[in-house]
């Protein structure tokens, strides 16, 4: 990956509010208040920032405010994420605040999580020891 | 100099605009029609909002210090982590608002309406909610040290963790109100009505009890209203304090372990406070009461479909973790795991606290989450 491409950014400061349609080449930094459509390849949500509508990105970073229907390679998540939510992506992360009296790194409302493959992975069938009457389990829903 | 007057802020309100982050100190709102309104982070230190109409109003993280909010309608509004210090919320109607994580430290909230709201971790040491009603109100975890509850109504009220050394609660009605691990220390309980309260792991000063009015009260860890008999009010609590009372869900202490190839179908399984629960073998259809503290981990051979386990427990996922659709597979539970190879599908219900959830780079969701 080349450097110039990397240091280049897109930032909605602090104290800004854009409402409609982005669509950059350059990754995404949002500290401000973003309202719409957001597609880049990399999007970084400052604990100040927020961004609510449809995201598709490859690579996502969140301690703000998130909320909308996202589609992303993967997700790192603190913050919080806003009601009727859905979270679709290859790889989520989140992790637990280890410091500070408060343990919640992320809260989250009403919200749907599609993370990852679950037909490449189900250990239903492999059960060890798994008798006869253990009959496979049906396929997950994926929407 | 405030952003907007008083004109301006009516109008922009009316109009659906934001108000977000808006300086309004000095601006008098009382009697202003401000329903909906966005309001969140906005300055309003001071603001006289005497009367207004604040309905489902979004002032989360606004700065209220000192405002003046007496017989304001904050029916519904979100107030998360708003700074209400010193604030004069007298004769509000706050019902179902939610007020988590607010600071309403040394706040006059006399006789308010707080029925259904919802003020979890709330920081409101030496409050005023003399006679307030606050039926059916959320404040697990919340901090009411020196508070003056005196003649207000609980019923049915989660305190469930609370700090409530030093306040006053005389003449106040806990009937029916979740007071487990709560700190009663040094509260005054005279004329108290706390009939049906559950006080698992509540500390209190035993003399205290004898100023309490209450027909029984709930002793079980899993506050499931088992009634208590025999006795004084203060003889079963320290028979409790002392494990004898515990009733057999809390007094599970211990580890179990279900190894691999096992298969366990329809079971009812209850596990006791900080008791510690590994699963390598397959649970079908079964049904898990988690005590508070206990731990349950689905090892990376556990398989758990069609099963349901409820209770302020952590979950650990590191197998396969998959609810059949008929209902939440998780419910409250403190905390939600799931590791890299671990796999979830289903749904949790938070409990009024919210959960706390990770996830581990690798892991495989197919997740709902329900407030």
């Amino acid at each position: 990956m080349s450097d110039n491409k990397t240091a280049k950014q897109t930032v909605i400061e602090n104290g800004t509010e854009f409402e409609g349609v982005m669509r950059s080449q350059c990754p995404v930094v949002v500290s401000g208040q973003v309202r719409g459509e957001v597609s880049a390849p990399a999007l970084t949500l400052t604990n100040e920032g927020s961004v609510q509508g449809k995201i598709k990105v490859k690579e996502l970073k969140s301690q703000g405010s998130l909320g909308g229907e996202i589609d992303a390679e993967s997700v790192e998540l603190s913050g919080s994420v806003s009601e009727n939510t859905v979270i679709r992506s290859a790889a989520l992360e989140v992790k637990l605040q280890e410091s500070g009296g408060n343990r919640l790194q992320v809260s989250f409302g009403n919200c749907e999580l599609q993370v990852g493959d679950p037909s490449k992975k189900s250990k239903s069938e492999s059960h060890g020891n798994a008798k006869k009457e253990h009959s496979a389990p049906e396929t997950v829903a994926v929407n | 100099m405030a952003d907007y007057s008083r004109e301006a802020v009516l109008d922009r309100s009316k109009k659906g605009e934001s108000l977000e982050r808006a300086d309004l100190r000095d601006v008098v709102l009382s009697q202003a029609d401000l329903e909906s309104a966005n309001l969140r982070r906005a300055d309003l230190e001071g603001v006289n909002f005497e009367e207004a109409n604040l309905r489902n109003a979004n002032l989360s993280n606004a700065n209220l210090r000192d405002a003046y909010l007496a017989n304001a309608d904050l029916q519904g509004a979100n107030m998360q982590k708003a700074d209400l210090e010193g604030a004069n919320l007298q004769g509000a109607n706050l019902q179902d608002a939610d007020l988590s994580r607010a600071n309403l430290e040394g706040a006059t909230l006399e006789r308010a309406n707080l029925s259904g709201a919802r003020l979890n971790y709330a920081q409101m040491e030496a409050a005023n909610l003399g006679g307030a009603s606050l039926q059916g109100v959320q404040l697990a975890n919340a901090d009411l040290r020196d508070a003056y509850v005196g003649g207000a109504d609980f019923s049915n009220a989660n305190l469930n963790g609370a700090d409530l050394a030093k306040a006053n609660f005389e003449e106040a009605i806990l009937a029916g109100a979740d007071l487990r691990d709560s700190n009663l220390r040094s509260a005054k309980l005279n004329a108290t009505v706390m009939t049906g309260a559950k006080l698992h792991g509540c500390e209190l000063d035993v003399d205290s009890l004898v100023e309490v009015v209450a027909e029984w009260v709930d002793l079980s860890a899993s506050g499931s209203g088992e009634k208590t008999s025999g006795g004084t009010l203060a003889e079963q609590y320290q028979a409790m304090r002392s494990g004898a009372g515990q009733s057999p869900s809390g007094s599970g202490q211990g580890k179990r372990f279900f190894g691999q190839g096992d298969v366990l179908r329809n079971a009812a399984l209850e596990f006791g406070d900080k008791s510690e629960v590994e699963i390598e073998s397959r649970f079908e259809n079964c049904s898990i009461s988690l005590g508070t503290g206990a731990v349950l981990r689905l090892g990376k051979h556990g398989v758990m479909q069609g099963c349901q386990v409820v209770g302020f427990g952590e979950i650990d996922i590191q197998g396969e973790f998959k609810e059949n659709g008929k209902g939440p597979g998780i419910v409250g539970p403190k905390r939600v795991t799931v590791r890299k190879d671990g796999i979830m599908s289903g749904s949790v219900q938070q409990p009024p606290t919210m959960t706390e959830f990770a996830f581990e780079h690798g892991c495989v969701l197919r997740l709902k989450i329900q407030k």
